[in-house]
């Protein structure tokens, strides 16, 4: 699969996004509305994970 | 074995929760530390109290009231930047609970430091405060802002002397009589 990779050199985005921990993931939805956060290491095919992804599905 | 390990980690903790010596040398630029600069670090996705989480968050959130409170302040709509500015306190506050220093190099992770003034953001949110109140003829309920000011102010620069700490204090000083300091 190929996916955008973007390349953050000055540090602008995380900073835009206000990151203050590695790695960080937002989820966002498709009105660009930040609906969820992570700080740390997350295993996207455990359970938390998919029921956070099928919870946003399911609300927008 | 693990709880006497807990009990040294806390005790070790207490420790650095002490107050710390008058920072000493000359002070951090206005340059390098200043207000624009903190809502140029603070500013993007927007803070909303609801999912204000993490101290850092916190911290956004009342940068982020605070820029508003200056807007409004500035256009002299003064109900409204009163109540922002009491909203940024009020964000800055819950770091107190765990943080109570001001830095100008605070480390948010390896290698990205960013201006961390929580106390000398809410002098001046408390300096302001008073102007407005001063300006609705409240001397009273003005000089308790200013001088609630200059202990933030005082406690910024026991953490770290900055040219902005230094110039709100002679500002302050100049506002409270000496009577009431």
């Amino acid at each position: 699969m190929n996916v955008p990779v973007l390349l953050d050199k000055n540090g602008k985005v995380g900073r835009l996004f206000g990151l203050w921990a590695h790695p960080t993931t937002y989820l966002i939805d498709r009105q660009g509305m930040v609906r969820y956060r992570s700080m740390g290491f997350v295993d996207w095919s455990g359970l938390e994970a998919t029921s956070v992804i099928d919870r946003l599905l399911q609300g927008g | 074995m693990g709880a006497l390990l807990i009990i040294f980690a806390l005790l070790a903790l207490q420790g650095c929760a002490g107050t710390s010596p008058p920072a000493s040398g000359p002070p951090i630029p206005l340059k390098e530390a200043n207000l624009e600069a903190v809502f140029e670090q603070n500013e993007g996705l927007e803070m909303v109290p609801e999912d204000a989480k993490e101290l850092r968050d916190f911290y956004r959130l009342g940068v982020q009231q605070k820029a508003q409170a200056e807007k409004l302040f500035q256009e002299k709509s003064y109900p409204e930047a009163m109540k922002l500015y009491r909203s940024s306190n009020e964000s800055f506050s819950t770091i107190f609970r765990y943080l109570g220093q001001d830095s100008a190099e605070y480390t948010l992770f390896e290698g990205t430091h960013i201006l961390f003034f929580p106390n000398l953001l809410v002098a001046d949110n408390e300096l302001k405060m008073g102007l407005i109140l001063q300006a609705r003829g409240k001397e009273s309920p003005a000089r308790r802002c200013w001088k609630r000011s200059l202990a933030s102010v005082q406690k910024s620069l026991q953490a770290e002397r900055t040219e902005w700490g230094l110039s709100l204090q002679e500002k302050l000083i100049s506002l409270v009589p000496s009577k009431n300091k």
